[in-house]
């Protein structure tokens, strides 16, 4: 067949989501990172898993006094036995299933816990995060001709990206021989790794979302909110503004293709 | 100037997925950072590696004199990225127009001179006809030309950066031996 059905839907719709779709966020970061993201998606990966792996252990010692000890002999309660410290399908597979655990367990204890609502919440939205993206992430590395080293019964064993050893190994490639392991991506799944290793585990104080059937939406994080920050907010502003005009010209350029392709 | 600024940002936006501009105030940076789609992402943090907590960020924007000036050209530097984008299909229609008349123009110097000095203007007028078309047509379709004139041009590009960085990677195994 020339080309997989499912495959073109999902790109349609995606790209059509992207289209139709305006993300604004802001955030501020408690403290700078002096190193820059890098640019080969695996690594990228590498660097969003230690992000999440990271994440969990800080909130598990944030609550280690209302649960105890693990007792599976875990050092951490949220992060609990590593079994997959690399990037790959499995290791995704780990922190979604981790993130998860804890956002139940931090729901069902709520009485338990003595931390405002919002402090709680904003917890459990980010262990919803960190579970929702690492999904996404699976999700693309399952799909057809994304990693080379899934497919290829030769690389499938000798290069685990689960294991942080092939990263390490991987990392000190030259780019030819890093070419065949590395993932094969369109624009739009690059973007997705990119914009989830941008924001990490910050946290987003404003974001806004705008939809060509005239929906917008704002989400304002509770601490935000009650002590709002004019500058902050003139910056998200200005952002928004800046973008809804580049989306004018990119939309003005789709209507001009489509009716050129229509013979309007 | 637009061409430069115009060719800036489709270098950023190919070598890093997405065009950004950053700016530091006395205590914070903010970090502007735009993809193809339009979709944006607005950092403030400190500028030192010291980790801070929120109040505490909060309070140093509040006593950052600079910052809120500076945030402002680094928006205004990211707009003028944006436009750079939507900028170069539009050049690159300009350039074609200009690659496909200057042969015509050889071909047909003799004619179009005779327009210039007076003589036989009609034939010459008629000699220039295709030049007008093309100037009309860049002019009212060079949006949507150059749009997918860059698709096949920001491959040419691409296909380039990998040959210059496999020859590269290839010279420095030679010499590791």
């Amino acid at each position: 067949m020339l080309f997989n059905k499912n495959k073109l839907e999902e790109k349609v719709s995606s790209t059509l989501y992207d289209l139709t779709h305006l993300e604004i966020n802001t955030i501020i970061k408690d403290e700078m990172v002096a190193s820059k993201a890098p640019a080969s998606p695996r690594l990228i990966l590498h660097n969003l898993a230690s992000k999440y792996d990271q994440k969990l252990k800080t909130l598990g010692d944030k609550y280690k006094k209302y649960f105890g000890t693990p007792l599976d002999g875990a050092e951490n309660i949220f992060r609990g036995i590593r079994q997959n410290s690399g990037s790959g399908y499995n290791s995704f597979k780990e922190l979604s299933e981790r993130a998860q655990a804890a956002g139940k367990l931090l729901f069902d204890n709520t009485v338990k816990i003595a931390l405002t609502e919002d402090q709680l919440d904003a917890d459990i939205m980010m262990l919803k995060r960190i579970e929702t993206i690492s999904n996404d992430v699976r999700r693309i590395l399952t799909m057809k001709g994304v990693d080379p080293c899934k497919t290829d019964p030769a690389n499938k064993d000798t290069f685990n990206f689960d294991d942080p050893e092939t990263i390490n190994t991987f990392r000190f490639m030259s780019s030819r021989d890093a070419e065949q392991y590395e993932l094969k991506l369109d624009l739009r799944q690059l973007l997705v790794f990119k914009k989830a290793n941008d924001i990490g585990t910050e946290r987003v104080v404003l974001q806004t979302i705008i939809g060509m059937d005239g929906d917008i939406t704002t989400r304002i994080s509770q601490a935000f909110a009650d002590k709002p920050i004019p500058f902050i907010n003139g910056m998200h502003d200005e952002a928004i503004s800046i973008s809804v005009k580049f989306w004018k010209t990119l939309i003005r350029v789709v209507v001009k293709l489509g009716e050129r392709l229509i013979g309007m | 100037m637009n061409l430069l600024l115009a060719y800036r940002s489709y270098k950023e936006l190919i070598l890093n997925g997405e065009i950004q501009s950053k700016t530091e105030g006395e205590f914070l940076f903010v970090d502007i950072r735009g993809n193809v789609t339009g979709d944006m992402l607005v950092f403030v943090g400190p500028k030192s590696p010291i980790a801070f907590t929120e109040p505490d960020i909060l309070h140093l924007i509040s006593i950052d004199k600079d910052l809120e000036m500076l945030s402002k050209e680094a928006f205004e530097s990211l707009r003028q990225k944006f436009k750079g984008l939507t900028l170069l299909p539009v050049v690159l229609v300009w350039l074609f127009g200009i690659g496909l008349s200057i042969p015509y123009v050889f071909w047909k110097y003799e004619h179009i001179c005779a327009v210039i000095t007076g003589e036989n203007i009609l034939t010459g007028i008629w000699s220039l006809l295709p030049l007008i078309i093309l100037v009309v047509t860049s002019y009212i379709l060079s949006g949507t030309i150059g749009f997918s004139l860059l698709k096949y041009v920001i491959s040419i590009v691409m296909w380039l950066f990998r040959m210059v960085r496999l020859i590269r990677n290839r010279k420095v195994k030679e010499l590791q031996g």
